[in-house]
């Protein structure tokens, strides 16, 4: 009698949680919305991750996506056969582009995955306990803020030897200290409001503390950052690439694309152009989200 | 005398300028040399400034800070700040509701698992009585129990405190130390609040600690008050005996502070205190008052008073008695 009552209740407790979730994920929606640029980003990027997903239907030609030479038809102009043109190997541009997006979203997820894996718990630690060990870790990312992150990417990437995996770890080794300072400064903020003292009054652990109470509270300025940073991370990944640390030859990145093409830029002006103007629009389209989202996230702008 | 909670020459100062290089020359003393006890069914209010160390003393009961020296002795055990599963008892019996509502709360929790923290961390109720103690706990500080699954900004602000007295209340505590629990809350549901806390000390045997500026909640609350003023205690006794016949120059300040109106309109003149807390950085020698009091003598600018006991219930830290 008793346990079905609580079974009810847990049930109820189901019901009401999913639909909070549903709920504010409306109101996250609309919020999204009403800012046509943001819009306008968080559509282009979800027909991004869509074209990604299916690249192999959505590309003409598949094959010539993943690299298949095609000597038959090389330097051919946009037309109704090759949208974009093909390439020095007679390779479908629009197909190479479309296989692209699987790789470059890929990365810049994976490499700021990555960092924050590094950023949060080192943030969470040097924020909340202070002292030697916030001196130590901050000290630390003082190294590496002091070295533009391209620079330390190529240093870390020709280290490794020139690959794609090796240009995203050596981007994500790049990239983790910011995150962690952005990271302690929210959690200090953070950490000197009355309910983390009312946690500990009660006796919750500083584990549970931190993760239950003070990382809710101070993720979404690193949510913010992550999205404006996924355009930097893909421009990074093409840099390294374009000067030959990254992706190897015949792999459809973008960054390479263009590298390659630089040598025939007089001829076939279509080879550098379009994927130079796709890398644009998702870059810019990241930034915009991410500054969507900052209004968005920004508990003032909330409807109470 | 049986006491619930007995404090020995609390102490508490913060170290200025420190830092991996230096050690600090300088302190706060936010809590200096405070001893009082607690007796069960008491409601001991604590008044003084901001910045005399009302907070820090709550704090340093609460085991959130670490005191420079003294004890603190809970039902005549004394407190071992260091030992975790000792502190964990201790917390079961004192519990604390704090000032600000609106960031007591943690935003992103339910009222739910708000109020269940605590049942939580002390496991003191499993997961299937669960919902029914938080729905028994909500009721009891007059808040309905279907709103368990709402967040703290779908409340006001007398409601929220409302919920955080229910999570103070959720281990059953002996003592609750309430950080001027009315001070950010509107004048109705202040006096709603401070209904709440009077009746539901007469249903569980409460003891307050009652911290605010605010001597017309303490006169309403409490039977005992502790004067305080930059560290320490000026003036200490029981509630009529002190407002009857203060004897502190600075709780005859305090007092003239308050406006009020009379039933028939009229408004009572308030004298504003002359100057400001001095640093707690560098005491004034001599009485901490002395620059702010009418009554300065030759002796208040060389020695320190003591607090002495002027009558049964009433002991005062100046040289004039």
């Amino acid at each position: 009698m008793v346990e079905d009552k609580t079974k009810n209740n847990n049930r109820m407790f189901i019901a009401v949680k999913i639909k909070n979730k549903y709920n504010s994920l409306k109101t996250f929606l609309k919020l999204l919305f009403t800012n046509k640029l943001t819009g306008f980003a968080f559509v282009v990027i979800a027909a991004l991750v869509i074209i990604a997903i299916f690249a192999p239907i959505i590309a003409p030609y598949p094959d010539q996506g993943l690299g298949k030479v095609n000597l038959d038809e090389v330097f051919q102009s946009p037309n109704a056969k090759h949208i974009f043109g093909t390439d020095e190997l007679g390779r479908d541009i629009f197909s190479r582009l479309v296989y692209g997006a699987r790789i470059s979203l890929s990365i810049s997820i994976i490499t700021i995955v990555i960092a924050l894996i590094i950023a949060i718990p080192l943030g969470l630690i040097s924020g909340y306990y202070g002292g030697v060990v916030d001196e130590i870790i901050m000290r630390i990312t003082d190294i590496f803020l002091s070295f533009p992150p391209l620079l330390i990417a190529i240093v870390i990437a020709s280290f490794l030897g020139p690959s794609l995996k090796n240009a995203v770890i050596a981007i994500a080794i790049a990239w983790w200290p910011s995150y962690a300072r952005l990271i302690r400064a929210q959690v200090i903020s953070v950490k000197q409001k009355p309910f983390i003292s009312a946690s500990k009054c009660i006796g919750t652990s500083d584990f549970k503390i931190m993760l239950s109470h003070i990382l809710p509270n101070s993720i979404a300025p690193i949510i913010i950052q992550a999205s404006m940073d996924m355009g930097s991370v893909i421009l990074t990944a093409a840099s390294l690439s374009f000067i030959g640390l990254g992706a190897q030859a015949p792999e459809p990145e973008w960054g390479l694309i263009i590298s390659t093409s630089r040598r025939f830029i007089i001829d076939a002006w279509w080879y550098t152009v379009y994927p130079g103007i796709v890398i644009f629009i998702t870059v810019l389209s990241f930034n915009l989200l991410g500054d969507g989202l900052r209004e968005v996230l920004d508990p003032k702008t909330r409807v109470r | 005398m049986n006491y619930l909670l007995n404090t020995k020459n609390l102490k508490k100062y913060f170290p200025v300028n420190k830092n991996l290089f230096n050690k600090a020359s300088k302190y706060v003393h936010a809590v200096d040399d405070v001893s009082f006890s607690v007796e069960s069914k008491d409601i001991i209010g604590i008044v003084g400034e901001s910045g005399c160390g009302k907070s820090t003393l709550a704090q340093l009961i609460m085991g959130i800070y670490t005191p420079t020296s003294g004890t603190i002795e809970f039902e005549g055990k004394s407190i071992n700040l260091q030992n975790k599963r000792n502190m964990l008892a201790y917390k079961r019996n004192i519990q604390m509701v704090f000032q600000d509502p609106y960031w007591s709360l943690n935003p992103r929790k339910m009222a739910k698992d708000i109020i269940a923290e605590p049942m939580r961390v002390h496991k003191t109720v499993n997961e299937y009585d669960m919902d029914s103690e938080i729905q028994r706990l909500l009721n009891m500080v007059g808040i309905s129990g279907d709103r368990m699954y709402e967040f703290p900004h779908e409340f006001s602000g007398g409601e929220r405190q409302r919920i955080a007295i229910a999570r103070s209340l959720s281990l059953s505590p002996k003592l609750l130390i309430l950080d001027e629990p009315t001070s950010s809350i509107d004048t109705l549901s202040q006096a709603g609040i401070l209904n709440l806390l009077i009746r539901i000390r007469d249903e569980l045997n409460l003891s307050y600690l009652l911290i605010s500026h605010d001597l017309s909640v303490i006169h309403f609350m409490s039977n005992k008050i502790i004067v305080m003023y930059l560290g320490k205690i000026v003036e200490m006794g029981d509630v009529n005996e002190i407002f009857n016949n203060m004897l502190h120059p600075y709780t005859k300040a305090l007092m003239l502070a308050i406006p009020s109106i009379d039933s028939s309109g009229n408004i009572k003149k308030i004298e504003a205190l002359e100057g400001n807390v001095p640093s707690a950085i560098n005491i004034p020698k001599g009485c901490r008052f002395n620059a702010r009091c009418k009554d300065c003598m030759d002796i208040c600018v060389t020695e320190e008073p003591t607090l002495k006991k002027i009558d049964k219930n009433h002991s005062v830290a100046c040289h004039l008695y």
